[in-house]
């Protein structure tokens, strides 16, 4: 079956499954592999992106629910090559090791800082908390988040 | 929050600078491209046929219906393979895919290859085996005895691989002893849990040869030993290394590689495995559990004079890189403490269950959390204050082990002192006393540890690395090392240090990747070595190109080569003024010269270690490293939940190339250790794992871990560049016993097994309630 | 034997629609969120060959109050309820719970029905709506009928729905508002976890002394339970240290739980007591 949506922006259109997940259809048929599957059970969180602006987790989205709704993933971030606050964050402060849960990390931060842009330190852990990380310890994703937050009320 | 990171001497420009990792950009723009996201033109897709008894003889494999079901290409068993035992450590007990026989719950039998990773599932689930079960055994202790069922008919006893050190004379020494006491450890079967699963692709050539893409700590390691497998030379294997998902020392050697080989030679096309991640932790290879029996001798004034140790390791049914884990599980600890006299046994067994393998802390950190549990025990019961015993008795800068062990610096003291100090824990340290329910009670643990930095006796051939740092005809500087960055940021490190030696902004360095085909043939990332043997090895080739690049920039600007100075990316000259040549013009002009080749510094070092004699003497480290952590927690005395409070560590690493990334490793380090300690463990029935998912393997959490404080003490160690020595490995070990310790302290009941789940430590606390409740 | 495939995926716009949709394919299952139902099929547990999506069916969604009553639409996100204003005020057990159902992802996606229908014994909203006294309505081939959601479970994954039926609103009566309630549960992660033991209660105090109480206890028999025992002593006595002793004796001696990976029946049972306790007490401190 086609589904039509829109990715980062762009409508597109992709040959599914009907039990198609979100993120197996980015990744195999819209070729968006930025976004990544880890646990495929909904609990670590790599595969986060925002659907309608809140984030899910892609894997255990059907792709089919998201006909004619709006998909933002990792590669729309950054646009003309100018890194997004929470990218450049991240990098600044070495919250990113091996890396693999970035991606998901970092959508589920731009929607945490919608919603709340000048949060606290345990209000990042408490949003955050459906995002597993393996290397970093969460301490340097903390501060890259509140660096960005800052950045962003500062400039955005 | 923000920690306290050295700022190592004015003198240096670009080694102690928290630079960013070079490789980040990639990763958080989702263009860095892992294994899970790469393809190979007209790829098929993999999927093991994985024995579904712990124990048994094949009878009969039935792969007609697997063959019917369209999208498959191929399936293989045993028949399609070599046949020869091969494997990374003695015992080589691997094969390709099961002979006869298989030992465990997720044992290759079959593999399947079709059109889709869901087809190839598919048909592997369509193929039949029938089986002659075995009698299977689970337990260690019951593998040893008489009569149990045997894995392997070489090891009739189920015994892999005995260890066996002694020095002095520990019987007399612990019957001088003015104490003696006992303790008993247990820690758990740990899995890796790296973020991305594991995988490879593989394609077969005309040649003859194997090109395969994977992460792995030992690419070359990985060569020798697919190629005794696979029944080919080194030379028709090459493995190239894309950016780790992670893996803490989970991805060395894998089967699975080996399995896609025959695979793609078979169907002619390239070749792709990926575990699912309930495969990845019920058929992967997670850190063994292992079960320590010590006995201390201890004089009145708190002198160690002797240590008799027993330490038996859960192996599975087959040998990764267990051996080597379980001998520094008996010894490493000897290089922490002076105990004297020692004498230890380990005992690696075969039982019917996943083979384990090596994680990071290499059976330190599990000897550390059986053996720093037990000197607070014994400070305590002898009246002395355990950091004191600490103190007393650990090794120095300087000191000479009792197996030959070279401490030429150590901070040790320096941690104790520091960490005492920043976390406030000696007036925190109150004696603890079983809580009454009901109430919410805080205590604070300390422990030290030790590791190494590089380790000669667990390879054979050598342990040195060797580099290029070579400039282009465009003037790009370029490190090439064989030993492949993990995911920690060793790339960015060996970036510093060229643009260190070289007067380069460090961000314009790249370090490339590792290609077994044109890197220089590496150990591998392993025994926390990179930093301090690999990276030794970069300044070296760094300074070499320099001695190149100043005779070439002397005669391009007419001056004495004494003259030339480094600036910016410039050589320039001294005292001359504004006179000077980029490093554009050198590489192109060096070129020019020499029919296009590049300008190349190599660099090789080999640290002044041996490789240990018969009686296992002999100076086994570059390098030696120590930390103490103090941690606070929070235990709730009804549902015995445990929550880490507060944290501090303190590490002596030698001088910090990057406090940045180091305390990055100290952070994800201790997050390991805190939750090895409190929720993790692979839980095994009858052979087969329970909780094979992120939903009941607990990994921790934005929440479960608190905010750290990390520090470094500076100690100047003469092998490692510009001193560093190492952190990687050292940031987990004292973790998980600073957290019992602090259980202890806020609740009063000791604890010998990890990981201290809820309810284990709730049962402690009831059954201490009613101890409390009969007196 | 290769399971069948899921080949239709439909997307009814009304309750009538999706009740047909269903009523024609035996293997065709309704998915909301997809949070449990995903996983159940990628993992093989289930095989329906056609999926009935009721995400976009309006009526199904939202939040109102109808006759002082709390209308839930099934298909209303876990997330939307966690913040809507008379929850928050009014309901503070749902909102408890809702917090600890996955990660904010997951609030995202699944939905409260489908929380309910999953029927597990450890759901987190189940219990917070028990002591709200809620009932279910529910559409199918023969018609709309309300199931107090007492009598709604009958085991684990299993549901008094017959095939081609859906629940449509959970509905929270008038008559328990002004109601305290507070929900918790036992985990082993504090960031997202699975309930070992939860309890949710639902008190209603007059001067200190209890007029009525509700007890509910997860993931320790195989349906969400209430322990009534408990409810009925608590009936016009004081919180004092010795009724809450013997509220947590109750509790624990209504837990039938089972050992299994997560926890061993007699730790259950224990933390049965220890929650119902502490849960009883803060609902009560809402006051």
């Amino acid at each position: 079956m086609l589904v039509q949506l829109k990715v980062n922006g762009r409508d597109v259109a992709a040959e599914i499954t009907p039990a198609m997940s979100l993120a197996s259809c980015l990744r195999t048929e819209l070729g968006l592999t930025g976004t990544k599957l880890s646990c495929e059970v909904g609990e670590c969180g790599s595969c986060t992106v925002l659907l309608d602006g809140k984030p899910v987790t892609s894997c255990l989205v059907p792709a089919a629910q998201t006909a004619g709704r709006s998909v933002e993933t990792v590669e729309g971030l950054a646009s003309d090559g100018s890194l997004h606050p929470l990218q450049e964050a991240f990098i600044k402060l070495n919250a990113v090791q091996c890396g693999f849960c970035i991606p998901g990390m970092i959508m589920a931060a731009k929607a945490a800082l919608e919603k709340n842009a000048n949060p606290t330190p345990e209000e990042v852990r408490f949003i955050l908390s459906g995002n597993l990380c393996r290397c970093t310890g969460y301490q340097k994703i903390v501060e890259a988040v509140l660096l960005a937050a800052q950045e962003m009320r500062d400039h955005g | 929050m923000a920690d306290k990171e050295l700022t190592v001497s004015q003198a240096f420009r670009s080694v102690g600078q928290p630079l960013s990792q070079i490789d980040s950009a990639g990763k958080t723009t989702g263009l860095t491209q892992y294994l899970q996201d790469l393809s190979v033109p007209g790829m098929l897709h993999g999927s093991i046929v994985r024995s579904t008894i712990p124990h048994g003889l094949i009878r009969k494999i039935d792969t007609s219906q697997a063959e019917r079901l369209p999208g498959v290409r191929a399936i293989i068993t045993a028949k399609d393979c070599p046949g020869v035992l091969f494997g990374p450590q003695k015992p080589e007990d691997w094969e390709i895919l099961c002979q006869d026989r298989v030992r465990y719950i997720g044992d290759e039998v079959a593999a399947v290859a079709a059109t889709s990773p869901e087809v190839a599932k598919e048909a592997a689930q369509l193929v039949r085996i029938e089986y002659e079960e075995l009698p299977a055994v689970y337990d260690p202790f019951e593998a040893m005895k008489p009569g149990a069922a045997v894995l392997w008919e070489q090891h009739p006893d189920n015994i892999a691989y005995r260890f066996f050190i002694e020095r002095g004379d520990v019987d007399e020494a612990l019957a001088q002893a003015d104490h003696v006491f006992e303790h008993d450890f247990y820690t758990g079967r740990f899995y890796h849990a790296p973020m991305e699963p594991i995988g490879c692709i593989v394609q077969y050539q005309a040649d003859g040869s194997y090109t395969m893409w994977g992460p792995t700590h030992v690419p070359f390691r990985s060569r020798m030993t697919y190629s005794k497998g696979l029944g080919v030379s080194m030379a028709k294997i090459r493995i190239i290394v894309p950016p780790f998902g992670g893996s803490f020392g989970m991805k060395y050697e894998l089967n699975v590689n080996c399995i896609a080989a025959v695979l793609a030679k078979k169907c002619g096309r390239p070749l792709k495995f990926f575990y699912s991640r309930e495969e990845d932790i019920s058929a992967g290879h997670p850190r063994m559990g292992l079960h320590f029996h010590f006995r201390l001798g201890i004089n009145r004034d708190g002198r160690f004079v002797g240590k008799e140790a027993r330490v038996v390791g859960t192996g599975g049914a087959r040998t990764f890189w267990t051996p080597p884990v379980l001998s520094t599980a008996c010894y490493r600890i000897d290089g922490l403490y002076h105990f004297q006299n020692v004498r230890t046994e380990g005992l690696l067994v075969y039982t019917n269950q996943s083979p384990a393998t090596c994680f990071r802390g290499f059976g330190n950190a599990e000897a550390l959390t059986a053996f720093e549990t037990f000197i607070d025990e014994v400070g305590e019961k002898i009246g002395i204050d355990p950091v004191q015993l600490r103190r007393m008795n650990s090794v120095k800068s300087g000191d000479l082990t009792l197996h030959g062990w070279n401490i030429v610096s150590c901070g040790y003291q320096e941690c104790l002192d520091r960490a005492e100090e920043v976390s406030g824990f000696r007036d925190r340290n109150q004696p603890p006393k079983v809580p009454p329910r009901r109430v919410v009670v805080r205590g604070i643990g300390l422990a030290g540890g030790n590791h190494i930095s590089g380790n000669r006796v667990i390879i054979d051939e050598f342990d040195g690395s060797s580099a290029q740092v070579r400039v282009g005809f465009d003037g790009q500087v370029d490190v090439i090392v064989g030993d492949p960055d993990i995911g920690q940021g060793m790339n960015t490190v060996f970036a510093q240090i060229a643009a260190e030696v070289l007067g380069l902004d460090p961000t314009s360095v790249r370090s490339l990747p590792v290609d077994t085909l044109i890197s220089p043939h590496g150990i591998g990332t392993l025994g926390s070595r990179g930093t301090t043997i690999v990276g030794r090895a970069v300044q070296l080739a760094a300074e070499d190109a320099r001695a190149k690049i100043v005779t070439l920039a002397a005669e391009m600007l007419g001056m004495e080569p004494g003259r030339v100075e480094f600036q910016g990316g410039n050589a320039s000259v001294a005292k001359d003024g504004n006179r000077r040549v980029s490093m554009r013009e050198i590489g192109t002009e060096y070129s020019t010269r020499h029919g296009g080749a590049y300008l190349v510094g190599n660099g090789d070092f080999t640290p002044p270690t041996e490789f240990p004699d018969a009686s296992k003497y002999g100076n086994l480290s570059a390098a030696y490293v120590f930390g103490v952590h103090v941690a606070e927690v929070e235990v709730d005395t009804e549902t015995g939940a445990v929550r880490v409070v507060n944290y501090w560590a303190v590490h002596d690493s030698g001088t910090v190339i990057n406090p940045s990334t180091a305390t990055g490793q100290v952070h994800g380090g201790v997050a390991q250790g805190i939750s090895s300690a409190l929720t993790e463990e692979v839980l095994v029935k009858d052979g087969l794992v329970t909780n094979p998912n992120f939903l009941d393997y607990r990994i921790p959490g934005f929440q479960d871990i608190p905010e750290m404080h990390v520090e470094f003490v500076e100690t100047q160690d003469p092998y490692g560049p510009f001193g560093a020595k190492s952190i990687g490995e050292s940031s987990l070990n004292p973790a998980a016993s600073a957290v019992c310790n602090a259980i202890y302290n806020a609740v009063g009941v000791r604890v010998h097994q990890t990981p201290v789940t809820p309810e284990r430590l709730w049962k402690l606390m009831e059954t201490a309630r009613q101890g409390e409740g009969k007196k | 034997m290769a399971e069948p495939k899921t080949t239709e995926y439909v997307v009814p716009q009304s309750v009538g629609e999706a009740v047909e949709a269903l009523s024609e394919s035996p293997k065709a299952r309704v998915i909301a969120g997809g949070t449990d139902l995903m996983v159940g099929m990628r993992e093989g547990h289930v095989h329906p060959t056609r999926l009935v999506d009721i995400t976009r069916i309006q009526e199904l969604i939202g939040i109102s109050t109808q006759n002082g009553s709390l209308r839930i639409g099934a298909a209303t996100k876990i997330d939307e309820i966690l913040h809507h204003p008379t929850v928050r005020s009014e309901y503070p057990a749902l909102v408890d719970a809702g917090q600890l159902l996955g990660g904010w992802q997951i609030q995202n996606m699944a939905t409260l029905a489908g929380n309910l229908c999953n029927a597990s014994p450890a759901a987190e909203m189940s219990g917070p709506l028990l002591v709200l006294d809620a009932e279910v309505e529910v559409m199918g081939p023969s018609g709309e009928r309300r199931i107090p959601l007492g009598e709604f479970w009958t085991g684990p994954g299993k549901t008094v729905l017959e095939p081609a039926e859906i629940l449509t609103t959970i509905v929270i009566p008038g008559k328990v508002s002004g109601r305290l309630s507070a929900y918790q549960r036992v985990d082993i992660r504090h960031s997202v976890d699975i309930a070992l033991v939860s309890s949710a209660v639902g008190v209603e105090l007059s001067e200190g002394k209890v007029q009525l109480a509700r007890i509910a206890l997860g993931a320790v028999a195989p349906t969400v339970i209430r322990v009534t025992e408990a409810e009925a002593y608590l009936q016009g006595r004081t919180l004092s240290e010795e009724v809450l002793d013997k509220v947590e004796d109750l509790a624990e001696a209504a837990a039938v739980p089972i050992t299994d990976v997560r926890a061993s029946a007699e730790y259950r049972s224990a933390m049965a007591g220890v929650l119902a306790r502490r849960v009883l007490l803060l609902a009560a401190e809402r006051g």
